[in-house]
């Protein structure tokens, strides 16, 4: 057992109402986030444009040992931004609960799923590695999670976020949905927990045990509202329970946090 | 799970007060007793208490339950003296043959406190089963559980609590920020007791956060349902106060920032439903919801928020007035307040302030 880390300080932390980062910060915050190891950074969203995208571009450019993902609606406009922007990774995120797809889009299951093989093939055709997010998973229709998990391999995803959008899984919850998921189709999962009621890095532990190969974390697990899975409480859980992540060096994760954490709240919100 | 969720209620523990008043003279004895009121109209039932809170409260009130910690001889006398039917004591201190003797002849409900923090831990608990002045012990109270990443913990207590013929006290460290986790498991799965400290309060590693635990058991279990967790702001207050520490605004539950919010998708799902984005009422821990105006607002947000500020959305340019709102934002690394906003939109439409 082993898990590859995604950092969505950029995209996901940022979110965090009262955080706005300039390109520079943004660009500066990415080369601490390499340096320290990790997989992955999802480094914001291109389709706001302006200097939003501007980052997200310079960030794809910096020629990291990490990969560069930006955070995409099910909208090919949404995608066109991101590929402009030169991403390693396009990620869409794919309403999956009906409270999402009905009260927030108006929209239908069908709509969902058409518009999910729409856009996961509109990468592809142009050779982007697509990953996909079940936004609000833990409400959705387990069914229904399946049928969008099954449309997205076919169109050859490989793996797909577990997001827990409002923070109500417990560790058993979600150790057995991602096990059943597991059982039914071959998919790499990625955990994507929120701390609503103080359980992200219990969730994403208990995933990891589950079989989830990738963990989404923030620095400081700042994020909208009670923010997300802290790294550094993660990769500290993770060596205690299970003996992996050795190569993060807990010292170097708290210097980096306190340094990111510095930059981003250096106007005293 | 050996457990049935609904063969009985878990009765909640809380700490939080010894830990807090480790110099006389912080809090004074109404502070305590407001302290104390609080925790039971949150769902509280029995309070842990000790020799210096006893001393500083005098006479206790009638309509609270105390758990007290015995650390010495002359805590048992004040134990006895005060009328606490409940104490709790870690082996050192049950190894002394007087104390055992007291809490023997004015028959004490009394807990033994053992730290774990892995399942071969809870197993090897079995070698209490020799333990000297084990027969006066009612209720075993397991800390830790620090470094168990699931609820196979349960199983390993249900195997010593029969093995033991006592009843169980979870109280869940947070080293590893699994305190919530674990805590909410003991009231799932049947445990006796769970034992909580507000905000996590604690010495060394900590313990589950009590209001996490609460707000956790009213949501996802339907438990703790007349409770009312709105007085959670006014305890926050006081917490601050008297340990000197700001709780983080982002802090599950209890930070003042957690029902702000910002992002177009957020605040556009939010309008059209709260339940999108929101896993409870804020009202429901004594907060309300805030539109902030940011580098991530969108056009709908924005319109939102003029509205709410009394001007007229429709008379003015929203594309440019966002433009200027994510510049400003991002240069200032923060969001508008309301008169930066009110200023802004003046400034866009040409109308002029009069002050």
């Amino acid at each position: 057992m082993d898990i590859s880390i995604v950092d969505t300080t950029l995209r996901d932390g940022e979110q965090k109402a009262g955080i706005a980062l300039k390109t520079s910060d943004k660009i500066y915050i990415a080369g601490i986030l390499d340096r320290l190891g990790i997989f992955q950074i999802e480094a914001g969203i291109p389709a706001m444009g302006g200097e939003e995208k501007k980052s997200v571009s310079k960030i794809a450019g910096l020629g990291m040992k990490c990969k560069v993902s930006s955070w995409n609606r099910l909208i090919l406009a949404d995608i066109t931004h991101s590929m402009e922007c030169g991403v390693d990774i396009v990620h869409i995120s794919v309403p999956s609960s009906d409270i999402q797809i009905k009260s927030k889009l108006g929209k239908s299951r069908e709509w969902v799923i058409d518009n999910l093989r729409r856009c996961v093939s509109f990468c592809m055709d142009k050779s982007f590695a697509v990953t996909i997010g079940l936004e609000d998973a833990s409400r959705a229709d387990p069914a229904f999670m399946l049928k969008i998990i099954a449309s997205a391999l076919i169109e050859g995803v490989q793996r797909v976020r577990y997001a827990d959008t409002i923070g109500i899984l417990t560790r058993t919850r979600i150790f057995d949905e991602i096990r059943s998921i597991r059982s039914k189709v071959d998919v790499d999962i990625e955990m994507h927990a929120h701390n609503d009621l103080g359980m992200a890095v219990a969730n994403t532990l208990s995933a990891v045990k589950a079989g989830a190969a990738f963990a989404d974390c923030t620095i400081g697990g700042i994020g909208e509202r009670a923010g997300n899975c802290s790294m550094m409480e993660f990769i500290k859980a993770a060596k205690a329970c299970f003996g992996i992540c050795s190569h993060y060096n807990l010292k170097n994760i708290k210097d980096a946090q306190k340094e990111i954490l510095d930059i981003i709240f250096k106007k005293g919100f | 799970m050996p457990f049935n969720s609904e063969s009985k209620a878990t009765m909640v523990i809380d700490r939080t007060l010894p830990e807090i008043y480790q110099s006389p003279g912080r809090m004074s004895r109404l502070d305590i007793l407001d302290f104390c009121w609080i925790l039971k109209g949150m769902g509280v039932d029995i309070i842990e208490i000790d020799g210096r809170l006893v001393q500083k409260i005098g006479k206790l009130p009638e309509g609270l339950d105390y758990i007290f910690r015995v650390r010495s001889p002359e805590d048992i006398g004040i134990c006895i003296s005060s009328g606490i039917k409940r104490c709790i004591l870690r082996k050192p201190v049950l190894m002394q043959q007087d104390i055992l003797d007291i809490i023997s002849l004015n028959r004490l409900d009394a807990t033994l406190e053992v730290n774990v923090n892995t399942l071969e831990g809870i197993y090897s608990l079995e070698k209490l089963k020799c333990l000297k002045g084990l027969n006066i012990i009612s209720c075993l109270r397991i800390a830790g559980l620090g470094s168990i990443s699931s609820a196979a913990w349960v199983n390993a207590v249900e195997q010593i609590r029969s093995l033991l013929d006592l009843k169980v006290d979870i109280c869940p460290g947070n080293r590893f920020s699994l305190g919530t986790a674990a805590a909410l498991e003991a009231v799932e799965y049947g445990m006796d007791y769970v034992t909580a400290s507000f905000a996590g309060y604690g010495r060394e590693y900590k313990f589950a956060p009590l209001e996490e635990l609460l707000v956790s058991m009213k949501i996802l279990l339907n438990k703790n349902l007349k409770a009312d967790l709105s007085t959670l702001p006014e305890l926050s207050r006081r917490f601050s106060k008297y340990t000197h520490r700001e709780i983080r605004g982002g802090k599950a539950i209890i930070g003042k920032d957690i029902f702000k919010f910002e992002s177009g998708i957020h605040a556009c799902g939010i309008e059209r439903d709260p339940n999108t984005y929101e896993p409870y009422d804020p009202l429901i821990v004594g907060q309300k919801r805030v539109l902030t105006i940011g580098k991530h607002s969108g056009r709908q947000s924005v319109r939102k928020k003029l509205t709410e500020l009394g001007l007229d959305a429709g008379s003015c340019d929203l594309a440019t007035l966002l433009d200027i709102i994510r510049e400003k934002s991002i240069r200032s690394g923060n969001c508008l307040s309301d008169e930066e906003l009110t200023d802004l939109y003046y400034t866009i439409t040409g109308y002029i302030t009069f002050t």
